[in-house]
Parts: structure tokens; C-alpha cells; sequence
């Protein structure tokens, strides 16, 4: 890939004008500008009333072509990417980012590991294309049992040799039931074969990669913080239901929605499995992530979960009932006992089934919405949670400053009342106009005081 | 390990000769004594009468002492030792060769650090026989873990446990979290650290070391059936007892005795995971093999009445050996179980198993009441203590495979053999008293 035209020196820089001009004209240090839009949304998580709407805006890509980067610079340039995400927080002064949310860490380690399950900018698309999850029956149909009976065996021998072509020589191991031998050394079976040897090298490399990435991404959150703007989420780290766990890592779209029909005691059970799996270990709820690494701040903590195919466009209500709703319940619940608030992202539409969500304990869930039908999410859930949405990515792409601020005057009049309203974008801005996001962001400051 | 007395090439040109005098003075060649010998063990096995009782021979660290290596040539030197064992077989022509087993590379277990196990020239004296260590290398509170995600117990647990060169992978995250790839790259950096690059390193190094081992340690069953002797198993089939997996290499003896008070479910839970991921994963006998009938020989320890009450066997050992000998059965195999120990009020249980189907091999059972209660049903294997083997003169030993013969011999269904092939000590001129005395006593 190309290297960028852009600085990083440059937009280091920059920032830093950026947020003395920030200081100066609001007489605040970054500090008191932290402690204020944090209690900001700390005040509509808790169904307060707050000074004035507060919103939330992303970075991902859009930053990345806001600074005038490809979206690849995401994936090999964190340093550059880094300060992208800086200065659009800077320069649109959100109450809260959602950071880094677009990466998916180092571009060359997913090359080294050959990743078949995303493609992404400047490695398997386009520098300019945002990356893309690709769903496949990485398990099959007939592999539930081991699944349920064994799941790292199927982890190692099954699942990674599909989703990387690095870890491919792993499909050749016998059970580790058997190469435990239990007493004798079969675990050198597995570098019997010189394809084995390989596979260090090529962790080790990846690893190298990735670790370097790493290092230059893991003080986003704090130099964030140092400008005065806190994180969405924080310290929870990443939460998912387990029938999307299902769908878009396991057995695709196709495969579970078969699955309803064919087998679904065995579904259940895959589910039942995934979420004991998630929340009896020592990582709880969580996966390895950049945004999501621990917090040990002394912040409210929250677990952000998106979530996917619950939605009405994909399964029927008595399908989300059985599927879908019991497994989500008990992972919310699990992430709230631990002392979080849950961050639920309900993509697509889920107007006809906001009230399993009255199940939950009040005051305990941030609701973000992408299409559901905002007033109705207000009329139902208002005054037990809070909800966040959803300016829709296709307005801040397409339409004019005027009619997103419309739209978002709209919003706040129907969800705004009382309190207990985060704005923010229905979903991803990669090719939002900058003016648009402007007139969304400042929409709050205009119509959303209390 | 010291250097061996005796060449590879010296033993080879010396069995060699012998099979030159064999056929001589048989006038049969190797093949026409190997249909031989086996059908002498098939009709026994099947409850007919054969020419003879047939007798079985077999000892890794005898073999090794009897040629002048030593022990440890069974884990460095597979090339010298197997011509031992050879050797062994040549001089005292039993029907069927027995263990040969335990024979692992000791350079490949030096490199893995094993801690299960101590081994001659390796972490014992060139002259001691091995040692199986036993410990709790499952915790008792790692049951849950062990049914739920058995294989991420064995990498982040057990294998960190049993083997020092390992211990890495005590660090690794639980697989389970690796849900999609994305979750895998994140947590890919771990392999960055200088500890995993030195693991890779070893195994490696153990994999080429491992590679050279199999290179020249395999092919000894077909070798001695070039020589007329056919083996005396052919695999393990669906294997033992599953508490005996439980107790031997998990829990040890202590962790499993005290469990079948504290935790039975859980302990019951785990044989039962043993046991049916066995079941589903044994494959039939190869037909490309040679063996007529197929034996599967496995090893049973804690089920003997040293170890446990009659209640105990029949809640915790019995219903897991008697599926995994089922099925073995079920698979085109002749289970062979070792009842090693005593098994003298517990040999009714064995009447659940077809008939014909088994070969009930003894150590210190009574053998005229295994001979009484099981005789019409299955084939007897044993019983020659080790002791009388190492102890004994060769005219006593003479005396106890005369009688033993007399009680168990008739009407077929024997087969005469030491009542354990771990005959470290023994004398040759005992061991050769009893090859004989199946040949003085046994005809019917």
C-alpha cells in the first residue's frame, strides 16, 4: 500500500493547536472538560436529566479520510490513524468517541496469518474499502456434538485452519484427547510434520506485528482522555448473544437459520454452551480487543454487545423468543452482575420486541438503536433505560446539513424528554460528509438543553 | 547412559544364525512356525484343544540384561535393543511375543522435561526399569473444566504439568475465547513472548528427534513374524478401565480414592466422558495387519481387590471396563484385559462378557478358581510369579507350570505366561524352565 501524504508529525501538530484553541475559548483545562461531558452521560445512563443531550460520534474510518488517510492507514499506520481519530474528535467535540471502534489490529499480522474470515483495507481490499466479515459454515453441520463435547479440540483442529490459512497444518492433528497420550509425549506428533515447523516462525511473526501495532494503539483511550473526551464504553470489554456468536462465527447465516428447522435442540445447546463458556472462565464476557481492553479507572464500566441477528428482519418474534432473547437475557445479566452497564447496539429493526427488554434491571442498559422506530422505543422503554440512536448513516452521507439537523431536532423533541437520550449515528459513518456530522453534533448544543 | 556391550550387527548376525538352526532343526520354515504358533494360540483363545498350551514370552528390560545391554538401551539405542529382544525370543521360541512396550525415545522425553515418568539413562540409572510418577496433575477442583473443554484442560493444565518444556502453555488464553478470528489476531501477540519461541524451538527439536526415534524403533512385530513369532496383541482397542485414566494419570491414586468419597458424580462423570469419547473415536482392527484373531491388550490397576471394595468396582470401575472391553468386542477384536493384582471375588462380573471373546489374563489371582468359575467361557492367560522367576530355581519353577497346567490346561483354553512381563531380574534358566515346561507338561 501506499505510504500517506499526511504527517503524522503534522497532525500531532495540529491537534495540539486544536486543543489550545478548544481551552481557550471555553476557559476550561481538558480535564474539567472530561468531568463535564462524562456526567454528561453518566446523568442519561441514570435516567437524569443532564445540562443538555450529550452525543457520541465514532472515528474508524471516516477519521481516517476526515485526516485525509485511506482507510488502510486503520490497519498499518496506527500512528497515523491514531492522531486521525484525535482530530476529529477535536474538531467536532463530541461528549464521547467511539474511538478506534473500525480496527481490527495489525494489517500485516493478518496477512502473516493469512485471515480468511475479514477482509480489510489495504490488505484484502481496496485501500479505500472498509473492511467486510465474511460468514461461512466454518463449522458444519454434523460438528455440533464435538463442538459441545470438546470445544478447544474443535477450536484448534476444526475452526482456526479455516478462518487462517497460516494455522491450516492444525486440521492434520489427531484429537488432543490423543496426543495427550496421557503419559506419553504425543503432543510431538503435532511438529512430526515440517509444515508444523513452519507454524512457530509464523506465530512468532505475527505476534511481532501485532505487538508493535499494539503498542502504538493501547494509549488511544488515555491520550483521548487527556483531551478531554472520554471513551463510549469502557473497561468491560466486549460482549456478544450467544446465537450471533452462532450465526456470523460458526455456522453463517444460512447454516443457523437451517438450524432453527433442522436441529434446534443442538442449537440451543451450542448456545447454552457458548455462554457458559463466556461467562464461567476467567474472561468473562470478553474477547481481546483494542477498545476493549481493561480499565482499571475508576469509571462507570460498560460492556458494549452488538448484536445481530435478533433483529425482526432476520428471525420471527417466537424464533427470537426461543433462539435468540434467552441466551442475549442471561449475557446482559451476566455483564450487569459483574458491575457494568450494558451497551447493547440492536442493529436493523427491533420494534416489536422492545419489551423483553423490560425483563432487565432499570437503569442498568444503554440502548442503542439503529432502525428501530425511536418514539416507540421512547414510549416503551423511557424511564427504564436509557436509549441512544440513530441518525441514519444514509442521511449523514447523502442528505444536506439542514435535513440532518431536522431529523435530529425531531429526535430530541420525541426521546429527549426527561433525560435518558444519547444522540448518535444510527450506525457506520465511513462515507458521512463532515458537514453533516458537524450539523448532527452541534444539533444537541442548539435544541438539546434542558 | 553408558555405551553398549554388544553391537547392533554383532546381535543381527547372531539371530540370523539361529534362524538358520531353527528351520534346520524344525525342517518347517518361519512362516509355516508362525501359522503354527498362532493357530496353537487361536484354538486356546476359542476354547479348543490345541497340540499344546501355548506359551508366551515377553520382558523389554530381560531382553536388554539377557543380551548384556542395559536398560537403557530401550530408550537410546532402539536398533541394539530390538535385536535383543530378538535374540531373546529366538533362544526360548515361545508361541507369541508379549510387551516390548514402554519403549519411548528418552533424548525426546529429555527435551519435553517429562515429569510423569522416570526412565533408565534418562532420569534414573542406566540399570533401574522405568517409573510411572504419579500426582495430582488434575486438580480437584479442575473436574469442571476437564468435562466441559476436556482438550483446553490437557493444553493449559495438563500438559504444563506433565512435561516442563510445556509449562508455556499454562499462559494461554482459554481457546473458548477464540470465537471468531479477530479475537485469535488479538490475543496473537502472547506468542511474541521469549518463552513461546523457546517452546516452538523444543518441539521441534523433540519433533526431528522424535522422527529419527520412530525410524528405527518401529517394525519390531513384523520383524519377529518374519522370524515365526507372531505378537501377542494387536492395539489397544477401546482400551482399560476409564478410572484407571482417571486414577493413573489425572487424579492419582490418592485424588481418585478420596473422590470416589468426596466427589462420585463428578468422578463418574469424568470416566464417562473417557469412555464415550473412546467409543467413538476406535477404529476397527487394520485387516492389513497380520494377527488371526486380533487381540486388543490393555492394562487394568485399580480395579483389583487391593485397591477397592466389591461395591466400589461394581459403582466405579466395573460398568467403564466392561463398556470399553464391549466394544472393543464390538469391533472385530479379542479383548485381552491384564487383571493385574488380585481379582478373586470379582471374576463373576467377567461372565457378562460373550464367551469367547476374551482372554483373561491374571497376575495374582487364585487361577483354580478363575480356572472354576470363568474356564467354560474364556481363555486363561498366566500366571508365573515374577518373584519365582528372579528367586527361584529352575526345577521350581518347573514344579508351579506343572501344576499350573494340570489345574488350568484342561480341556484347552490356557496359554502359559509370567504373571507379569516385567521380569527385570529374572534368571534365564528360569524363564527358560517355563518356555519348556509348556512344551514337557502341555500336550494333549
Amino acid at each position: 500500500m501506499k505510504t500517506s501524504t499526511i504527517s503524522v508529525e503534522g497532525l500531532r501538530e495540529e491537534n495540539e493547536r486544536k486543543l489550545r484553541q478548544i481551552v481557550e475559548r471555553s476557559g476550561k483545562t481538558p480535564a474539567e472538560l472530561y468531568a463535564e461531558r462524562e456526567k454528561r452521560l453518566l446523568d442519561a445512563i441514570a435516567l437524569r436529566e443532564p445540562d443538555r443531550v450529550p452525543v457520541t460520534m465514532g472515528g474508524g474510518y471516516f477519521a481516517a479520510r476526515y485526516a485525509g488517510l485511506t482507510a488502510s492507514a486503520a490497519y498499518y499506520d496506527p500512528a497515523a490513524f491514531k492522531e486521525a481519530v484525535k482530530k476529529t474528535a477535536l474538531d467536532f467535540e463530541p461528549d464521547a468517541s467511539w474511538g478506534a471502534a473500525a480496527t481490527g489490529g495489525s494489517g500485516r499480522a493478518l496477512e502473516i496469518l493469512d485471515a480468511k474470515q475479514t477482509r480489510w483495507p489495504g490488505g484484502t481490499l481496496p485501500e479505500d474499502v472498509g473492511h467486510q466479515f465474511i460468514e461461512g459454515e466454518y463449522m458444519k453441520e454434523d460438528e455440533y456434538d464435538l463442538f459441545l463435547n470438546d470445544p478447544t479440540d474443535f477450536t484448534l483442529r476444526r475452526y482456526l485452519p479455516r478462518v487462517f490459512g497460516a494455522l491450516a497444518p492444525l486440521a492434520k492433528l489427531p484429537p488432543v484427547m490423543a496426543m495427550s497420550g496421557m503419559g506419553a509425549p504425543g503432543i510431538v506428533q503435532l511438529f512430526l510434520d515440517p509444515e508444523f515447523r513452519q507454524l512457530g516462525a509464523t506465530l512468532t511473526r505475527a505476534a511481532e506485528e501485532q505487538q508493535e501495532y499494539f503498542r502504538v494503539m493501547v494509549t488511544l483511550q488515555q491520550e483521548m482522555a487527556d483531551l478531554g473526551f472520554p471513551p463510549v464504553t469502557r473497561g468491560g470489554g466486549l460482549g456478544l448473544a450467544p446465537f450471533d456468536v452462532l450465526s456470523d462465527m460458526y455456522r453463517g447465516m444460512r447454516g443457523s437459520m437451517l438450524d432453527m428447522y433442522r436441529r434446534p435442540e443442538k442449537l440451543l445447546a451450542a448456545c447454552e454452551k457458548i455462554f457458559e463458556q463466556r461467562n464461567s472462565r476467567e474472561m468473562p464476557s470478553t474477547i481481546p480487543g483494542l477498545m476493549f481492553a481493561p480499565d482499571s479507572s475508576g469509571s462507570l464500566k460498560s460492556v458494549f454487545l452488538p448484536l445481530h441477528r435478533g433483529a425482526q428482519g432476520f428471525m420471527s418474534k417466537q424464533q427470537f423468543e426461543t433462539f435468540y432473547w434467552p441466551g442475549l437475557k442471561k449475557t446482559l445479566l451476566d455483564v450487569i452482575d459483574r458491575g457494568n452497564v450494558a451497551m447493547p447496539f440492536f442493529e436493523g429493526h427491533f420494534d416489536d420486541r422492545l419489551e423483553y427488554l423490560l425483563e432487565l434491571p432499570k437503569g442498568k442498559v444503554v440502548c442503542h438503536f439503529e432502525h428501530t422506530d425511536m418514539a416507540r422505543a421512547k414510549a416503551v422503554l423511557g424511564g427504564h433505560f436509557c436509549i441512544m440512536g440513530n441518525v441514519p448513516s444514509s442521511l449523514l452521507q447523502c442528505a444536506s446539513p439542514a435535513e440532518v439537523e431536522e431529523y435530529c431536532k425531531n429526535l430530541i423533541e420525541a426521546c429527549g424528554k426527561g433525560g435518558g437520550f444519547i444522540l448518535t449515528h444510527g450506525s457506520s459513518i465511513d462515507e458521512a460528509k463532515p458537514a453533516n456530522l458537524k450539523a448532527m453534533v452541534d444539533s444537541v448544543k442548539k435544541y438539546g438543553a434542558y | 547412559m553408558t555405551a553398549s556391550a554388544v553391537s547392533a550387527e554383532e546381535l543381527r548376525q547372531e539371530n540370523e544364525k539361529r534362524l538358520r538352526q531353527i528351520v534346520e532343526r524344525t525342517g518347517k520354515s518361519p512362516e509355516a512356525l508362525y501359522e503354527e504358533r498362532e493357530a496353537r494360540i487361536r484354538a486356546a483363545v476359542e476354547l479348543r484343544v490345541p497340540d499344546r498350551v501355548p506359551v508366551v514370552l515377553g520382558g523389554t528390560y530381560f531382553a536388554a540384561r539377557y543380551s548384556g545391554l542395559s536398560l537403557a538401551s530401550a530408550y537410546y539405542d532402539a536398533p541394539t535393543w530390538k535385536e535383543a529382544f530378538k535374540r531373546m525370543i529366538l533362544d526360548f521360541e515361545p508361541d507369541a511375543t508379549g510387551t516390548g512396550g514402554a519403549m519411548s525415545s528418552g533424548l525426546v522425553q529429555e527435551i519435553l522435561g517429562a515429569r510423569q515418568m522416570r526412565w533408565p539413562g534418562g532420569t534414573l540409572p542406566p540399570d533401574v526399569g522405568h517409573q510411572f510418577v504419579e500426582g495430582e496433575y488434575m486438580k480437584e477442583d479442575e473436574y469442571d473444566l476437564f468435562l466441559e473443554d476436556p482438550s483446553d484442560f490437557i493444553i493449559r493444565r495438563y500438559l504444563p504439568r506433565v512435561y516442563d518444556a510445556l509449562a508455556p502453555l499454562a499462559q494461554l488464553p482459554s481457546p473458548s475465547i477464540w470465537l471468531g478470528s479477530g479475537a485469535f489476531a488479538a490475543s496473537v501477540p502472547i506468542f511474541a513472548a521469549a518463552e513461546f519461541q523457546q517452546l516452538f524451538e523444543t518441539l521441534v527439536r523433540a519433533g526431528q528427534e522424535e522422527e529419527r526415534w520412530r525410524q528405527t524403533a518401529h517394525g519390531l512385530d513384523e520383524e519377529l513374524a518374519a522370524l515365526g513369532f507372531p505378537a501377542s496383541a494387536h492395539g489397544m482397542g477401546a482400551g482399560g478401565a476409564p478410572f484407571d485414566v482417571v486414577s493413573d494419570s489425572l487424579r492419582g491414586m490418592r485424588g481418585s480414592m478420596l473422590d470416589m468419597y468426596r466427589r462420585p458424580e463428578k468422578l463418574l462423570a469424568a470416566c464417562d466422558k473417557i469412555l464415550s469419547w473412546r467409543l467413538a473415536r476406535t477404529p476397527p482392527p487394520d485387516p492389513e495387519r497380520r494377527g488371526n484373531p486380533k487381540i486388543a491388550a490393555t492394562a487394568l490397576h485399580r480395579g483389583s481387590q487391593g485397591f477397592m471394595s466389591k461395591k466400589q468396582f461394581e459403582t466405579f470401575y466395573w460398568p467403564g471396563l466392561k463398556s470399553a472391553i464391549l466394544a472393543s468386542i464390538e469391533l472385530g477384536y479379542v479383548a485381552e484385559p491384564f487383571f493385574e493384582g488380585r481379582w478373586d471375588d470379582r471374576l463373576e462380573y467377567l461372565l457378562e462378557i460373550p464367551a469367547g471373546k476374551m482372554i483373561c489374563r491374571f497376575s495374582e489371582t487364585d487361577m483354580a478358581k478363575a480356572k472354576a468359575v470363568l474356564g467354560d467361557s474364556f481363555c486363561l492367560m498366566g500366571n508365573v510369579p515374577a518373584s519365582l522367576l528372579q528367586a527361584g530355581s529352575p526345577s521350581e519353577v518347573e514344579e508351579y507350570c506343572r501344576k499350573l497346567i494340570a489345574v488350568c490346561g484342561k480341556g484347552g483354553g490356557f496359554i502359559l505366561r509370567s504373571s507379569t512381563d516385567s521380569l527385570d531380574e529374572a534368571k534365564p534358566a528360569n524363564v527358560r524352565a517355563m518356555v519348556e515346561s509348556a512344551k514337557k507338561y502341555g500336550s494333549y
